[in-house]
């Protein structure tokens, strides 16, 4: 996908691990692995938020395009 | 979607009864025709009794040979078994929280290949050894276009399946 989801680099700056994150945006593990592989069709407007609420950072800090 | 469950309830319910009460008749005519016990011939010999258990009232009457016992009795009896408890499991899969999963497609493509093929597979067979009568056509109807129907049934099943899976990927 072109799209690709840079969870990791943001976790690392904010020092937190995935399953820190995931319970405090309210999705499972599973689901945050997901995402950060590149498996997810889309991402709904309020895991953004709640992701960029708890790592505070803009969407563009962990979304990327690139072209395929 | 509660009505649905509740009715879903209620018919499970009723066909697992009528699934159950064939199998113990299957098997207590199986048992009877095996060993004996509990029949009473008639006829000169040409009919047979299945008596209620412990008792000399009849329950079954068949003609006396093995044809009419394999084929005519103890076969029907048997899919009607299998009939009403897959269909309670088409009807429990209605109450369920999740409708849409690989199982419960699993189970509605056991259903219609049931009702599509088996009966008239049987009756195939069936007719090279007994007479098989006019009647029986109208159930092979009545089960083949339950059959399809259900066949439909699984194709959006599986549609379901595929969107609620592609929606499961959107986090």
């Amino acid at each position: 996908m072109a799209i690709v989801v840079n969870i990791d680099v943001m976790l690392a700056k904010r020092k937190m691990q995935s399953k820190e994150l995931a319970e405090q945006i309210g999705i499972t593990q599973g689901n945050l692995s997901v995402l950060k592989t590149g498996k997810a069709k889309g991402i709904r407007f309020e895991t953004l938020q709640a992701i960029c609420t708890v790592l505070e950072c803009q969407p563009g800090d962990i979304l990327e395009f690139v072209p395929d | 979607m509660n009505r649905t469950k509740i009715i879903g309830r209620i018919l499970f319910y009723i066909t697992s009864l009528l699934g159950s009460l064939y199998l113990i008749i299957t098997l207590y005519a199986l048992i009877c025709l095996l060993t004996g016990w509990n029949t009473a011939s008639y006829g000169n010999g040409m009919f047979l009794h299945i008596n209620y258990p412990f008792t000399i009232t009849p329950l079954m009457n068949m003609d006396n040979n093995v044809s009419y016992k394999v084929f005519s009795f103890l076969l029907p009896l048997s899919f009607y078994t299998i009939f009403f408890l897959l269909s309670a499991q088409i009807f429990k899969l209605f109450t369920r929280r999740k409708l849409f999963t690989k199982f419960h497609l699993l189970i509605l493509k056991r259903y219609y290949r049931l009702n599509i093929l088996l009966p008239i597979v049987c009756t195939a067979i069936a007719a090279v050894f007994v007479t098989v009568e006019g009647g029986i056509a109208i159930l092979i109807a009545v089960h083949f276009i339950l059959g399809i129907f259900v066949f439909f049934l699984a194709e959006i099943f599986r549609q379901g399946l595929h969107l609620q899976d592609e929606q499961d990927l959107y986090i």
